[in-house]
Order: structure tokens, then C-alpha cells, then sequence
């Protein structure tokens, strides 16, 4: 049974970690970042149930809100993966943890990454609707889609795009925290590299992901080490609306931490 | 300026709570009654930044989570609208025991509205600000249940592939809910018996025949109320959120 304990993370800002009520403990803190603007508790509470499950598994689970989110009145200029390593700072002094799995859902997978490359303490990589480009894979996909219309409905949509397109096109990389195109293969090999586990995960709600091929595509050979986990969800929108998907998504993550993060005794301060 | 997280023991479990404390001596105190279901997440910052805004202005704010929802204990369909009011209660007892000699407050949000209310009539509160109240229980999950319908078939949230599943009956808004929480929405209605109008701040857009009787009326800008059907929550409107701190604390900190 996992029990809930407040975190003061100083600058009237705090966090809820998640541990397990027994002594066994992976020593490995899952961090959970702010999906958007939703504050930490997630979208239909994803977060506080997944980190309670995590807890009740042996892992401990820690979400907080960013500075201008949720609880966290003050905004702040320091760059924001400065103030997430802050946060594992502050669970190593008060819990002893420094072994940390980031990320989460959608911004949180963009900053996960930034963290992950940023911080030695991370061995684990939590990634849901992140970083994809829009390559071959993606267009044939696209044009596949297209083909499965009727020619009536095909030609409906083409007028709506015609009527609707901007002058200038937005991309998905442009509304998100992503590096410059190509870095991205450069960044996921050194994760490779430095042994961290990586789990990624793609939902139908992502509209800028259509096809398997796109991760591969995206972040090159390394793909395929062992220490990668990819899931496509094509049924599944970007929120989780459904309760059937929060439940396939919560025991998915939790068989992967339990493969991935074997139990041991634990370390940190209880 | 500090706000203080705690936990606040009901029954078996503890409700998450976030005290929002004046460095001078408070004037009066808020409980918050928050929304439910997914105007809860709409209007998170919202309440907060007005908990805080209140907070520089002498008043003490409590917002808490109720029984299975955000950070507080128990499974989604942990929550009920009876257990809600018992919630309520047991964060009416945590402001009292801090601020004994000041008005308390009850700050009920649309449902929330319902359960403040009930401690009004319970004699708990000296006032009650009722914030876009929900009048018509049956009406709203009707609203709600056309509304989560119209999501499952939205081909902007499921872009790729249709849902082949059916709508869980027991999903609202994509939540989890319990037979009788249900049940319990469906046959609340708003009644002013017990309430003292005298006591009653309506907070709103506008006021109409349904509306509960009330001794003053603050109109709301639509940056403050249109966040029930959608709220941009990447922009905040802190300009308006002071305006109406001021507004609701002036006259009982007697500014």
C-alpha cells in the first residue's frame, strides 16, 4: 500500500511523492512533468493514479507543478530543466533518490528529453506523444489515409483544406520544445549509449504520427537497442479520454518499470 | 506570501488541501467548493491565483480536493455529492480551528455550489459566494452526457481510428463515476430554503429567473466565466482575477 508525502521544493512550491508503504523500494523515482497546463495530478488524474500503482510496484513517483502551473503561483526565468533538476535535487537531500525515469505526456515527453540529456542522474526515459518528424513514412502514410476515402469525402476535404489553409504553415515541431531537425538522432544515441531505458509510446491523438516506420525514420538505427520499449496506439487519443486506456496505459508503464527497474532494498532515507 | 499544502483526515482517508495564509492577521475565511469532473482541471490555476489574490488582501482561502478527485485519496468513483458535503465539513473544521473570530466563507463553484450550500443550511457558514452555480442537476448531466457523446465521435480527439468501444455508463466526461454519484447529480436541484439571502453573493454573467436568491450580485467578465465550456488555460486573466479579489474582499475586511 503506497502513501502519499508533501515535498517542499522551497519558492512556495511543492511536490507529491508517491512511495511504497513497505521497505522494498527500487530506489528509482519516477518524475512526472505538467502535461501542458493541466496541473499535476494529470489529465483525468492520470498521474496520481499512475504514480500510486508505481508505488504500490516498489517505485517511487513524483509529480509537481512548473512555475506559472497549477499550484505553483510565481513564474520563474530560469530555464525550466533547471528547475526540474532542482526538484531531483531536492528528492536526493530529503530522500536519498538518484536514480530518476522523467517525463510524461506530451510537453512533459519534450522536456523528459531535455532532462534526460541534461542530467547523468536519469537512467530512465518516459516518452508519450514526443518528438516524431514527418518524413516518407509519414507522407505515404498520409496518402494511404486519403485513399480510404470515398471520392466524395476526398474531395470535401481537400475544399476545407483549400479554404482553411494558412498562408504560412505551422508544424508540430514548431508548437513544441523540439531540437533542431536532426539533432534529435544525435541525443537518442547518447541515451542509448549511456544505457538509459527509453519508453515510447504514440496515440491516434497525435496527428503529426501515422505510421510505425515514422520512429524509426525519425531517430535511426539505435532504435533497435535493447534498452528501447515503442508502442503505437492509433485507438487512443492524446488525453486518455477513455477509462479502458488510462488502465492499458498505467499497467502498460508498470510492466515496463518492473521489467526495466528490478526491486532491490532500498536505498533512499525512509 | 506562503500557501501551505496539508492533508486533511475524513473517515479512512485524507483529503489533499492547499492553505492560502495572510502574513497579517486574516479578516475572514474561505473554503472552496470546487467544480467537478472536467471543470475541476479547467479551473485549477484559476482558483488558485484567486486564493492567492485574496490571500494579499487579508483573507484566508482553503481549497482542497474532495474524496477520488486529484490529489486526494480513494479510487474516481470514491466520490459522491454526499461524501462531498462530509468533505467540505471536515475542511470547515480545519479553517475553524485556525481562524476561530472571523466570517467563514463558503466559495461553492457551479457543482461545488451544491455542497457549499449544504453547509450553509447546516449553519457552518456565515456567508456563502455562489460562483456560477449549477441549479438544475439533471439538466447539467444531461449537458454533460451529450457533451461526452459528441468526444467519443469527435474526429479531432480520435484522429486516426474510431472508438469501437460503447460509452461506459458509468463515464462522465471521460470520468469514472459511481451509480450513485450519479444518481445524486441527477436529483440535485437548487433550493433557497435554509439559506439566508442576506448572506448569498452571486457570482455570474448575468442573473435569471432560475438564479438563487441572492443579496448582491458581482458580474462576471467572460474571462472568469466562460471557462466552464472552455478555458484558454495558457492565458490567465490576472488583470480581471485581482479586480474581483478586491471586489469580494473589500467588503468583508472591511477595506
Amino acid at each position: 500500500m503506497s502513501i502519499d508525502h508533501i515535498v517542499d521544493l522551497g519558492d512556495d512550491r511543492f511536490g507529491i511523492l508517491s512511495r511504497s508503504g513497505e521497505a522494498a523500494d527500487s530506489g528509482v523515482c519516477v518524475i512526472l512533468f505538467n502535461a501542458g497546463f493541466i496541473h499535476r495530478s494529470g489529465p483525468f488524474r492520470l498521474h496520481a493514479r499512475l504514480s500510486r500503482q508505481l508505488a504500490d510496484a516498489g517505485h517511487a513517483a513524483f509529480r509537481f507543478d512548473a512555475p506559472g502551473i497549477g499550484d505553483s503561483i510565481g513564474r520563474s526565468d530560469q530555464p525550466l530543466v533547471k528547475t526540474m533538476r532542482a526538484g531531483m535535487d531536492a528528492l536526493e537531500r530529503q530522500f536519498g533518490y538518484s536514480r530518476f525515469v522523467v517525463g510524461g505526456l506530451c510537453s512533459a515527453a519534450d522536456l523528459g528529453w531535455q532532462v534526460a540529456i541534461a542530467d547523468p542522474r536519469v537512467v530512465g526515459l518516459l516518452s508519450i506523444d514526443g518528438l516524431a518528424r514527418q518524413g516518407w513514412s509519414y507522407r505515404i502514410a498520409r496518402l494511404r489515409r486519403a485513399l480510404r476515402k470515398s471520392p466524395l469525402r476526398r474531395l470535401g476535404s481537400l475544399l476545407r483544406r483549400a479554404r482553411t489553409a494558412p498562408r504560412i504553415r505551422v508544424g508540430d515541431g514548431d508548437l513544441r520544445d523540439w531540437p533542431a531537425a536532426g539533432i534529435e538522432r544525435t541525443q537518442f544515441a547518447s541515451l542509448v549509449e549511456r544505457g538509459v531505458e527509453q519508453f515510447h509510446l504514440f496515440t491516434g491523438g497525435a496527428g503529426y504520427f501515422l505510421s510505425r516506420g515514422q520512429f524509426r525514420e525519425t531517430y535511426g538505427r539505435a532504435v533497435n537497442a535493447a534498452s528501447v520499449v515503442f508502442h503505437h496506439w492509433p485507438q487512443c487519443d492524446h488525453t486518455f479520454f477513455a477509462e479502458s486506456d488510462r488502465r492499458a496505459l498505467i499497467r502498460t508503464i508498470g510492466d515496463w518499470m518492473a521489467q526495466r527497474f528490478e526491486r532491490y532494498h532500498g536505498p533512499p532515507n525512509r | 506570501m506562503k500557501s501551505q499544502p496539508l492533508w486533511i483526515p475524513v473517515d479512512a482517508l485524507r483529503l489533499f488541501g492547499v492553505l492560502h495564509e495572510p502574513v497579517t492577521r486574516a479578516r475572514a475565511a474561505v473554503v472552496v467548493c470546487a467544480p467537478i469532473l472536467h471543470e475541476y482541471a479547467r479551473s485549477h490555476r484559476l482558483f488558485a491565483v484567486l486564493a492567492h489574490e485574496l490571500q494579499v488582501r487579508g483573507v484566508a482561502v482553503l481549497r482542497f480536493d474532495y474524496r477520488g478527485t486529484g490529489d486526494s485519496e480513494g479510487d474516481d468513483d470514491a466520490f459522491s455529492m454526499r461524501h462531498a458535503v462530509r468533505d467540505a465539513g471536515k475542511a470547515i473544521d480545519v479553517l475553524r480551528a485556525r481562524f476561530r473570530d472571523v466570517p467563514l466563507i463558503m466559495l461553492g463553484v457551479r457543482v461545488g455550489a451544491l455542497i457549499a450550500a449544504a453547509a450553509a443550511i447546516e449553519g457552518r457558514a456565515d456567508r456563502l459566494w455562489l460562483w456560477q452555480p449549477v441549479v438544475d442537476g439533471a439538466a447539467y448531466l444531461q449537458g454533460l452526457r451529450e457533451f461526452e457523446a459528441r468526444e467519443r465521435q469527435s474526429p479531432m480527439r480520435y484522429r486516426i481510428a474510431k472508438r469501437a468501444d460503447a460509452i461506459d455508463d458509468a463515464s462522465l466526461m471521460g470520468f469514472l463515476c459511481s451509480r450513485d454519484m450519479l444518481d445524486e447529480l441527477a436529483g440535485a436541484n437548487w433550493s433557497d430554503a435554509g439559506i439566508a439571502r442576506s448572506s448569498v453573493t452571486l457570482l455570474d454573467a448575468m442573473v435569471d429567473g432560475r438564479s438563487p436568491a441572492h443579496a448582491r450580485h458581482v458580474p462576471l467578465a467572460t474571462e472568469l466565466s466562460a471557462w466552464a465550456e472552455q478555458l484558454d488555460m495558457t492565458r490567465i486573466a490576472l488583470g480581471p482575477i485581482r479586480a474581483l479579489a478586491a471586489e469580494l474582499a473589500d467588503p468583508v475586511v472591511g477595506a
